[in-house]
């Protein structure tokens, strides 16, 4: 679960440092508000919705004020020496061209297709109407098709 | 749905994405059929996303040490894991033990998490620390302004060596980390945080570490770090007197 909640701030933030910040306020944050946890309730939809709140609230405009604007993650971050190099290409690709969606095409990008919820969960992660999820999904979908190759045509 | 119904991008997106309820996806899979246009729409937005998640689980492995659960590393090799880890564990623990008993309610105030905190930090963690005195000094000037307090005075503490002052944040507050090195090496921290709160200088021990409270009616004041309690209230009285 946290890898998985560092992975969601790499992407969400661009810039491995404020990654990090956001990494680690959520997860004060939640054992903060570890009493407001309801029984029963799923813990990582939770605590994806509290880095989320932190992102829009607090360190996405300190963000921008610093740097003037996101940084992008250098590429070298992304290029891990260790991945097969028949697949380091593609992946290389596919995470590339996800960072360089609209961030909140991104969110939603990762949070149902990398994370695997439903739109609905993804809508309560995000405090947004599901027909907004759908219309980042549609849009990340056009520009995804159009800048990444097919899958098959990749396999040699 | 009838034959003549227009579908927007979303129902589309939907339908690849096994959104929809089995009546509408049989009347886009049969839209589909007999309209070319529709057809192609729906080729534009059948991106690779089944891709997505094994290129991003490649990231996984890729998540620095720092944010490493510390259990997997024995206490005496322990490198600086960070709050975090062990934050976490706890609020996982929490969640997971919710399904079995109920949790205590939770009331634990900034000094414990300050300490639970300051109980990570090892003295490579600052003496790392290498700064010039530009730096130091436009570090501390932002610091402080988000503070909204002067706080040159805990710069020059006798018997500690200042490194560096941190933003940090607890329930929505500016919560300011001013990071030293006792002469023997033990990291110590000054924590700062707005309160209206006044109480005489306290010393206690938290997380097994010294430390040494106060507050002025303004701020309240956590000094702690290292096993030296004379150290500290001498430290502390400084800090006090001076800050």
């Amino acid at each position: 679960m946290l890898p998985r909640l560092w992975r969601y701030c790499v992407t969400l933030t661009g810039n491995r440092d404020v990654a990090h910040d956001l990494t680690q306020t959520t997860c004060l944050r939640a054992l903060e508000k570890s009493d407001q946890f309801e029984q029963g309730t799923y813990l990582d939809r939770w605590v994806f919705r509290i880095a989320q709140r932190i992102w829009l609230n607090d360190l996405r405009s300190q963000t921008v004020r610093r740097g003037g604007g996101l940084v992008p993650i250098d590429d070298a971050d992304l290029h891990s020496a260790d991945l097969p190099s028949e697949t380091n290409i593609f992946v290389s690709q596919v995470l590339f061209q996800v960072r360089a969606l609209p961030e909140a095409q991104r969110s939603a990008v990762m949070l149902v297709y990398v994370e695997g919820f439903s739109y609905r969960e993804a809508a309560d992660i995000l405090e947004i109407p599901i027909g907004t999820v759908m219309s980042r999904l549609a849009a990340a979908r056009k520009t995804l098709k159009i800048k990444l190759p097919c899958a098959e045509s990749q396999t040699a | 749905m009838s034959n003549d119904r227009t579908f927007s991008d979303e129902d589309l997106t939907a339908f690849l994405d096994g959104e929809l309820t089995d009546a509408d996806t049989a009347a886009i899979a049969e839209a589909i059929e007999r309209d070319a246009a529709l057809a192609l729409r729906l080729e534009a937005l059948d991106a690779p996303v089944s891709e997505l998640r094994p290129a991003f689980d490649q990231l996984l492995d890729d998540m620095p040490d720092t944010l490493a659960v510390p259990s997997a590393t024995p206490p005496t090799a322990r490198r600086w894991p960070t709050a975090i880890a062990a934050a976490f564990v706890l609020a996982a623990g929490m969640g997971l033990g919710a399904y079995v008993t109920k949790p205590a309610p939770v009331t634990r105030g900034w000094h414990d998490y300050v300490a639970a905190y300051q109980a990570l930090y090892v003295q490579d963690t600052l003496a790392v620390v290498e700064q010039t005195e530009a730096e130091t000094q436009a570090q501390l000037m932002r610091v402080a302004s988000t503070l909204g307090r002067d706080l040159n005075g805990a710069t020059a503490v006798p018997g500690l060596d200042y490194k560096r002052a941190q933003l940090l944040g607890f329930n929505g507050k500016a919560l300011v980390q001013m990071a030293y090195l006792s002469e023997t090496g033990a990291p110590m921290a000054l924590c700062i945080i707005r309160s209206a709160t006044s109480n005489a200088l306290t010393q206690m021990q938290l997380e097994g570490m010294e430390a040494a409270s106060w507050s002025d009616g303004e701020y309240a004041y956590l000094l702690i770090g290292g096993d030296d309690a004379a150290k500290t209230q001498i430290a502390a009285s400084y800090l006090q007197a001076n800050l």
